[in-house]
């Protein structure tokens, strides 16, 4: 019954109003009257997908210099209205958003547009920015389980960028020029290249009409995402650079057309979730899984207080034993949870903005609305099946030792 | 007639169960979720038993007096949606977000584990092995260790985790999760009739025995890890929430620590480029407030500088803070009070918006703790009526109570 409520309270959203400017550029608004917030998003397609060993980190620093604007920085005059921006780099795109609460949604917008609109590198900030960077890095080597997830990636491609970390790495970093990142930035900070989605209590009209300078970007050419290799099985052991005893395994999973999508975020709850079957062995799991166009590696990272022998055995051991171990009641509980994820996102203007983005982007446009559809129609073949698919000898196993 | 009555009375609404317990529910027929909370203040408890309740909360969900420990994951099951239990800061939370056709498994399952825990001693040593480990999956936060260790020696939060016995932990349980110290929240799609009957039931028959005397062990102080960053902080007090003056202290920590546009992030990070993490961690306490102003870096320049420039910083705030960057902080907050998606630290006061039905159940069952729920919505007004000269005062009294540290 609720699943069905559900479905049609997502169903219910009208369509998103889209537009394209005359240089391609993408404008969504989803009117959502009964929120309390707005969000503005800024979608363009480059990510460390896109980079060679000569350009890795680039992407990320482009985000980082976009922000700047001599003295302060676009999130300082978004803040003025109540509001908070922030921006993510991806492998497959970079995600620019402003959010607060919905009276202060022209404001907040305003300093996405313009902050869409800048060019340039500012030489004067270049350097100190490049510094913030390496500290970011550095900051991001401290989490196991995410490290864990990256040595898996590069593991996985290795010599690609898809390898590469998102933020790149600190001698990549080091080594870009003011130049080389403008010739990017030229390439994929185009109209062909930019989705904006604007969410939340605000009026399809006006937004048009304040995106409208935003029509003065070149249009560009489309870029193509690189294609992502076909990973083979391997295996590698090191010492925890920090943390205990680790094991993260590498999955290759479907893009979000792929018709097993939804079977596949069921089997990694079912798997990884809080009381999914590693955690019923004692294990913390972490799931690291996203939407992509280009098909994906499902990462699942285990901690425990094993060695990581043990840890190792043990996991193995669960992950081929789930087909057959899968109960009915573990599924349902597995449902009723991302049930309740996507409620909660389709009622948030940036969680809901963020998947009508990434749908628009990687052209699914119903991406956003058929999701809950589509997790409620899985059956429990199809999740056993998905969970088969996961069988850690075709896996990229990552396997840290405590030191 | 009654539901018509119901339907007619203003949401959110106040009702006493028998026991005294403050119940709030706000009803929200569009919602297709209800989340259902309990709160137990623990804003008077020295470090040391913030402590053991952060290590007894994950040790709660294993087993009770009426549930085996698969009897109790079963029950969980069959909830569904987020089940937690966790030290919030100033409180100890319980939250359970489900379908409504499930609210009433969710009231056993929140009776269970607030009224009838029974902890045991794999449960207690696995509950603390988790919170040490807790402390690595924050370890992109490097200025986290710091702020805890920090307020642990201020003995306003908790340090390492301490190992608990099961009489100690039931004894500590029993002092902190009763009927006078707890407040109840309900949001969502669930009719105040039946949530009052069902609750009534849970919690309003709840007379709990005395808690029986018993001292908590020390804390462990966790070995100095050999940690890359360095974190340079500043500690200020400032009024207790339930002091008028509580809205312009905190206007005054945004204005200083938090935000793109504050006084850390455009000096320490815009203009020196030397950390990316800047930020304020708050601590409210029942008689006062503690605020934590810190910044992060990859150990090698010399931190005297640094920490002499944190000084500086607030020392100068009486004088540096103007109309812009104290509208820009009431903004700021008066903005994320109603939407913020989360902080780093998870629920806590402050942390987080009005976005979700367990956002707002948790600000409700709050404010109720502290002087009355109807605060919820005549914060963001307190925010809005601060002037320059009320941030300036609590600039300058701030800067007297100033502690900086090194971590």
């Amino acid at each position: 019954m609720i699943s069905a409520v559900a479905v049609c309270l997502v169903a219910s959203m009208p369509a998103p109003d889209i537009k394209v400017l005359g240089n391609g550029m993408i404008v969504m608004v989803q009117p959502m009257p009964e929120a309390r917030a707005y969000a503005a998003q800024l979608f363009v397609r480059g990510g460390s997908a896109y980079e060679t060993p000569q350009t890795e980190g680039a992407f990320h620093l482009i985000e980082h210099l976009a922000f700047l604007t001599g003295p302060g920085t676009y999130s300082h005059e978004a803040e003025s209205s109540g509001s908070w921006m922030n921006a993510t780099t991806f492998r497959e795109f970079t995600r620019y958003v402003v959010s607060g609460p919905a009276a202060g949604w022209e404001k907040g917008l305003r300093s996405l547009v313009s902050l869409a609109l800048r060019t340039g590198v500012p030489d004067a900030q270049f350097d100190r920015e490049k510094r913030v960077v390496l500290e970011e890095i550095a900051l991001q080597d401290l989490d196991p389980d995410t490290s864990a997830d990256r040595a898996v990636w590069a593991a996985a491609f290795p010599g690609s960028g898809w390898g590469h970390r998102t933020s790149g790495g600190a001698r990549g970093v080091q080594g870009l020029s003011a130049d080389s990142l403008e010739q990017i930035r030229q390439q994929h900070y185009t109209g062909t290249n930019m989705v904006l989605v604007v969410t939340g209590n605000v009026s399809p009209e006006r937004v048009h009409a304040e995106c409208v300078p935003l029509g003065k970007l070149p249009q560009g050419n489309r870029m193509v995402l690189p294609p992502l290799p076909r990973p083979e099985a391997t295996r590698i052991t090191a010492d925890a650079p920090v943390g205990g005893a680790r094991i993260g395994i590498g999955f290759s999973a479907g893009g979000i057309r792929a018709d097993d999508y939804s079977a596949t975020l069921l089997a990694a709850e079912v798997l990884a979730g809080k009381h999914g079957l590693l955690a019923n062995q004692g294990l913390n799991a972490r799931v690291f899984f996203g939407p992509s166009e280009a098909g994906s590696l499902l990462t699942i990272v285990v901690s425990g207080p094993e060695d990581h022998l043990d840890l190792e055995r043990l996991v193995l051991q669960t992950v081929r034993s789930a087909p057959d171990a899968l109960e009915e009641l573990v599924l349902s509980n597995a449902r009723a949870v991302l049930r309740a994820q996507l409620l909660a996102r389709a009622r948030s203007p940036a969680s809901h903005g963020f998947q009508l983005g990434v749908g628009a982007l990687m052209r699914e446009v119903q991406f956003a609305s058929q999701e809950l559809a589509h997790l409620e129609k899985v059956t429990y073949c199809e999740v056993v099946g998905a969970l088969k698919r996961l069988d850690p000898t075709n896996a990229i196993v990552a396997v840290w030792r405590k030191p | 007639m009654t539901g018509l009555l119901a339907a007619l009375a203003v949401s959110p609404e106040l009702i006493r169960l028998a026991n005294g317990i403050p119940l709030i529910v706000d009803f929200r027929e569009d919602s297709s979720l209800v989340t259902l909370v309990a709160l137990a203040r623990c804003d008077d408890q020295p470090a040391d038993r913030l402590a053991a309740l952060e290590v007894a909360c994950r040790a709660v969900m294993r087993e009770t007096q009426t549930f085996s420990t698969q009897r109790l994951r079963y029950l969980s099951w069959l909830v569904g949606g987020r089940v937690e239990v966790e030290l919030a800061n100033d409180t100890v939370r319980f939250e359970v977000t489900t379908a409504p056709s499930h609210f009433s498994l969710a009231a056993t399952l929140l009776s269970e584990v607030t009224q009838r825990v029974s902890f045991g001693y794999a449960s207690l040593e696995k509950a603390s092995a988790d919170v040490a480990r807790d402390q690595d999956s924050r370890a992109t936060m490097p200025w986290y260790p710091g702020v805890r260790e920090f307020r642990g020696e201020l003995g306003i939060g908790p340090r390492g985790p301490v190992g608990l016995t099961p009489a100690v932990a039931s004894a500590l349980w029993q002092e902190v999760v009763r009927p006078e110290r707890m407040s109840l929240a309900v949001v969502g799609a669930m009719p105040t009739e039946a949530v009052v009957s069902r609750l009534s039931a849970s919690f309003g028959l709840w007379e709990p025995v005395p808690a029986p005397g018993f001292r908590v062990p020390r804390g462990r102080h966790q070995a100095e890890q050999a940690r890359p960053h360095a974190s340079i902080m500043a500690a200020v007090r400032g009024p207790n929430v339930e002091s008028d003056r509580f809205a312009a202290w905190l206007v005054y920590c945004t204005s200083i620590g938090w935000g793109a546009g504050s006084v850390l992030h455009s000096t320490i990070r815009n203009q020196q480029g030397w950390a990316y993490q800047t930020g304020c961690a708050l601590t409210l306490r029942k008689t006062e407030s503690h605020a934590i102003f810190y910044f992060t870096y990859l150990k090698g320049p010399d931190p005297a500088e640094r920490r002499d420039e944190l000084n500086r910083l607030l020392r100068a705030a009486t004088e540096t803070l103007d109309q812009a960057s104290v509208n820009r902080a009431k903004a700021l907050l008066a903005g994320q009070y109603e939407v913020s998606l989360g902080g780093p630290e998870g629920i806590v006061p402050f942390g987080q918006g009005h976005v979700a039905e367990w956002d707002s159940a948790f600000w409700l069952a709050w404010w109720e703790l502290r002087g009355g729920h109807s605060r919820d919505t005549k914060f963001v007004e307190e925010i809005r009526a601060v002037t320059l000269e009320q941030v300036q005062f609590e600039a300058e009294s701030a800067a007297r109570t100033l502690r900086l540290k090194v971590g």
